[in-house]
């Protein structure tokens, strides 16, 4: 612990280790005043680095900057405050003036010199290979652009390229499931397939036209047990050519292929059981949906809310319908009601260990977006959740599809504190412990 | 057919290369030896020979030729964005700012930021043609020897075109190596010496323009050209800007109204004091002892525009080199920086970027240096300490001598060994995605 050396932690370590890791790091220990400034610090660069700023936050991190900094002026000694330090005041009016920061710091430069470092074969004359070797590429770049079946230089191509509909990616299974399950599946598929949703509410309607005094909850149970049965017999008196339709109706096949690992919309998943092989997490699911929220089991009159799901992947399922599979995982739901909670500072913790909605573990998998759980270092029983990031890159795209919500960000929002304090105090020492810092340092202090 | 042999290789791909030219240049970083002094063998500053000279051989024939003591590369920009233009994608790719682009009022790309549309406001003519390029200039040293602790410095300059969609315009195809200065030293203030072939060839494309042909539109046009930020480190910021970022006025916006600190014992100059940004009434503004023990009133100066920043360094006048003894020079503002020649760039009004990710990395460093106290990274040690008692400032952390060892109290960021323990582990045992990875394997090292 004496000599410790802080080696090998590259700029873009930093970048992560200031965005993601260094608040949850820090929780449970330190002064809860220094805790938050850092945090604050944190959550500050990472909404500068966002590729999509809305332009009238920016005033407001202005000032946020320069309250944390003013905050770090009380706690941290005067030799903390380097020209670096001070910089970050500036750097929200370049954003104010020049735009986004992804297009004008140095990490793509930097990379770049990697490459051109990679070009010197002539220790002797190292710019004059540099500068050979980078005619030739751009000359067979050139030729690139004007023969077909060749990859372009200089693109850096998404492994998830063609992916992006799904594909399983490891460990596949057919298995024969439990017909129950295939069934619950089957339901939650066509409760999310858009064609099937006219008649869905065709249903519905039809149950409150025939049961008029029965409560919402009711109604939904009811619909829930006697709506695929309908369904089929409807598609085939109806005798509807959506292709598509009939195959849903038909129902699915119950031997099941099963995954351990699946790629879709840009982003991979592992099944828990996978993943804990690994040294990634890729197992983590949340789902935003609009669903009919009950309070309690007997709360009768749910509401309509737009609502964060989370879970951890059990199973990727393929359901097949003969011509074609759906998707689905199977995952363990944290209980939105006792096991979710938001904490002052804005993050979101959920407990893992209790799982809940035993009836009701799938979801599409083109839904999931990915999120990670830290264990919380304060506390044991809960986990941090993280959102995942969200790749915008790749040359396939046509048009711009940055959407403001897609960009990962560490908040939503910045945490308000109380920054208007008026006790003039001193924050110099701690008091929760006594364990200062010996020097071996023979002289004296004057 | 492959071709079998280097040379054969070499032969095919020689009528397809783009030029380049060699420019010497004097090892002192004086001239280059363009235009006037073509022909020269000798610097006319310093008078060091144009060419390598061997240690024994002073014979003046001997100066006249041989292999040039340093080179500058230049490629050229103006058939590289020729080329560009001939191609139907990369062509319909550079106008996509003002085709393709979803215009919502947020922050997406730098057209929507509000220099651009100053400069489509200040120069319409220019911000009428969509094909018109803005570049943005990035350069750094590098050391091409690996990782050899040779001091080895080149410095490639390299070209990043904004009109590009921003998923293009960051990627290696596209960011064009226009410059390659050659080493062993950095160029320091000089580097503007080896801007110049490049800021004559902007000037022509923003004076007069270029012909080009456009493969999308399928028409000849006048090309021009702006430049729009450059992209540096702090260090290379300063030398490309010409302000001294060293010193009490570190800070090129904040000027001459830079707050600075000397500390004696640190032997540092610190930045504080910047409860001066926070607007008026402020309640951090009244308090006393928390901060530096007195109350702020000053207000903090809007940053110079770039016509004050002309205006102070047009009379600046510099002689490059490195041999040459230069009087001491009392002014912040180094140079008249060569981007000046450019008659747009006193309009713009951030001219160069701060980098993030620089600060990013050396803010991350300190925080995490201070709070694990590791030996050299910590900014909390015997002298800080010191100071802070020099300022009259928090005294309960002033460093207490018991014999040979000095204690130095807890301060409120300082952790104990439980915590230290807990930061560790909390960040060495995450499983998150892989972008971590490096980072993991380096806490794990750290064995308490």
């Amino acid at each position: 612990m004496e000599d410790l050396k802080l080696v090998g932690l590259k700029s873009h370590d930093c970048h992560v280790l200031m965005q993601q890791l260094l608040p949850v790091a820090i929780r449970g220990i330190l002064p809860k005043n220094v805790r938050e400034v850092i945090t604050r610090l944190c959550i500050f660069f990472n909404s500068i680095c966002q590729k999509v700023i809305e332009p009238n936050t920016l005033n407001d991190l202005e000032n946020e900057a320069v309250i944390i900094l003013c905050q770090l002026e009380m706690y941290f000694p005067p030799s903390f405050f380097d020209i670096m330090v001070h910089l970050i005041v500036h750097l929200v009016r370049e954003i104010k003036i020049c735009g986004p920061v992804f297009l004008r710091w140095m990490y793509p430069v930097e990379r770049y010199m990697k490459i051109l470092k990679g070009y010197v074969k002539n220790p002797y004359r190292p710019e004059a290979s540099i500068i050979e070797r980078y005619i030739a590429e751009e000359a067979i770049e050139f030729c690139t652009e004007y023969l077909s079946d060749v990859e372009v230089i200089g693109i850096p191509k998404s492994r998830h390229e063609g992916r992006n509909e799904g594909k399983g990616t490891r460990g596949v299974k057919v298995v024969r499931k439990d017909q129950h399950e295939v069934l619950q599946a089957h339901f939650y598929i066509l409760n999310n397939t858009n064609d099937v949703i006219p008649y869905i509410d065709s249903h519905k309607s039809l149950l409150k036209s025939t049961n008029p005094r029965a409560n919402e909850k009711w109604l939904l149970i009811e619909h829930n047990k006697t709506f695929m049965k309908w369904f089929k017999e409807k598609i085939s008196q109806e005798d509807c050519d959506v292709e598509h339709l009939k195959w849903l109706a038909r129902g699915p096949n119950f031997d099941v292929i099963t995954w351990t690992g699946y790629d879709i919309n840009m982003l991979s998943f592992y099944t828990k059981v996978e993943d804990d092989k690994s040294t990634m997490q890729n197992s983590g699911v949340t789902l935003e949906a609009k669903s009919m929220h009950f309070s309690s089991s007997k709360d009768n009159n749910p509401i309509m809310a737009s609502i964060s799901y989370y879970g951890v992947i059990e199973e990727i399922w393929e359901v097949d319908y003969i011509k074609f599979r759906v998707p689905v995982f199977k995952c363990k739901w944290v209980d939105i009601n006792t096991r979710v909670h938001v904490d002052e500072l804005g993050f979101t913790l959920v407990d893992l260990k209790k799982v809940s909605y035993k009836e009701d573990p799938f979801i599409m998998a083109y839904q999931a977006k990915q999120v990670f759980y830290v264990n919380d270092p304060s506390n044991k029983r809960w986990s941090i959740v993280l959102q995942g990031k969200v790749k915008h890159d790749g040359h396939d795209h046509d048009e711009s599809t940055l959407n403001l919500i897609d960009t990962p960000s560490l908040l939503r929002r910045i945490p308000p504190t109380n920054d208007e304090v008026d006790n003039d105090e001193v924050h110099a020492t701690r008091n929760d412990h006594n364990e200062g810092i010996w020097e071996n340092i023979l002289t004296l202090p004057q | 057919m492959l071709p079998t042999r280097h040379y054969e290789a070499k032969k095919i791909l020689c009528p397809m290369g783009m030029e380049y030219q060699k420019i010497h240049a004097c090892p002192n970083d004086c001239i280059l030896y363009r235009k006037e002094f073509e022909t020269l063998t000798k610097c006319p500053r310093c008078g060091v020979s144009r060419f390598k000279v061997k240690d024994d051989d002073m014979d003046e024939d001997n100066m006249k030729k041989g292999p040039p003591a340093k080179v500058l590369w230049y490629l050229p920009i103006i058939p590289r964005f020729k080329r560009l233009f001939a191609n139907v994608n990369d062509a319909k790719n550079l106008v996509w700012h003002a085709n393709g682009r979803k215009s919502d009022g947020l922050l997406r790309h730098a057209a929507d930021s509000p220099q651009w549309k100053k400069i489509d406001t200040l120069y319409p003519q220019f911000g009428s043609d969509p094909r018109n390029l803005r570049l943005g200039l990035a350069t750094d040293g590098m050391n091409p020897y690996g990782n050899l602790s040779s001091k080895h410095s080149s410095w490639p300059v390299l070209l990043i075109i904004y009109n590009l969609p921003y998923w293009l315009s960051m990627k290696r195809k596209y960011m064009m190596l226009s410059m390659m200065i050659s080493g062993p030293k950095q160029p320091e203030n000089d580097i503007d010496v080896y801007l110049s072939p490049l800021i004559e060839d902007l000037r022509l494309l923003w004076d007069e323009g270029v012909k080009v042909f456009d493969a999308h539109g399928n028409d000849n046009f006048n090309l021009r050209a702006l430049l729009f930020c450059t992209i540096n480190d702090f260090p290379a910021y300063g030398n490309l800007s010409g302000y001294s970022v060293k010193g009490h006025y570190a800070c090129p916006i904040c000027e001459e109204n830079t707050s600075y600190h000397q500390l004696k014992h640190g032997r540092k100059t610190c930045y504080i004091g910047h409860r001066k940004f926070l607007r008026r009434n402020h309640s951090y503004r009244r308090l006393k002892k928390a901060f530096n023990g007195c109350q702020e009133d000053k207000i903090a100066h809007p940053p110079l525009t770039g016509e004050e920043v002309y205006e102070r360094v047009c009379q600046v006048n510099v002689t490059f080199g490195k041999i040459l003894k230069k009087p001491i020079m009392k002014n912040i503002w180094k140079k008249n920086s060569i981007f000046f020649q450019l008659p747009y760039w006193a309009k713009l009004d951030v001219r160069h970027c701060i980098d993030v990710m620089h600060v990013e990395k050396n803010v991350c460093d300190s925080i995490i240096g201070t709070l694990l106290n590791i030996k050299g990274k910590t900014k909390d040690d015997v002298n800080s300490r010191k100071d802070l008692v020099e300022m009259g400032l928090r005294l309960e952390l002033q460093p207490q001598a018991y014999g040979k060892r000095t204690y130095l109290p807890p301060a409120c960021h300082t952790l104990s060994k439980v915590e230290k323990k807990s930061f560790v582990h909390a960040s060495a045992k995450l499983k998150y995605h892989k972008d971590t990875l490096q980072i993991l394997r380096v806490l794990s090292q750290w064995k308490i």
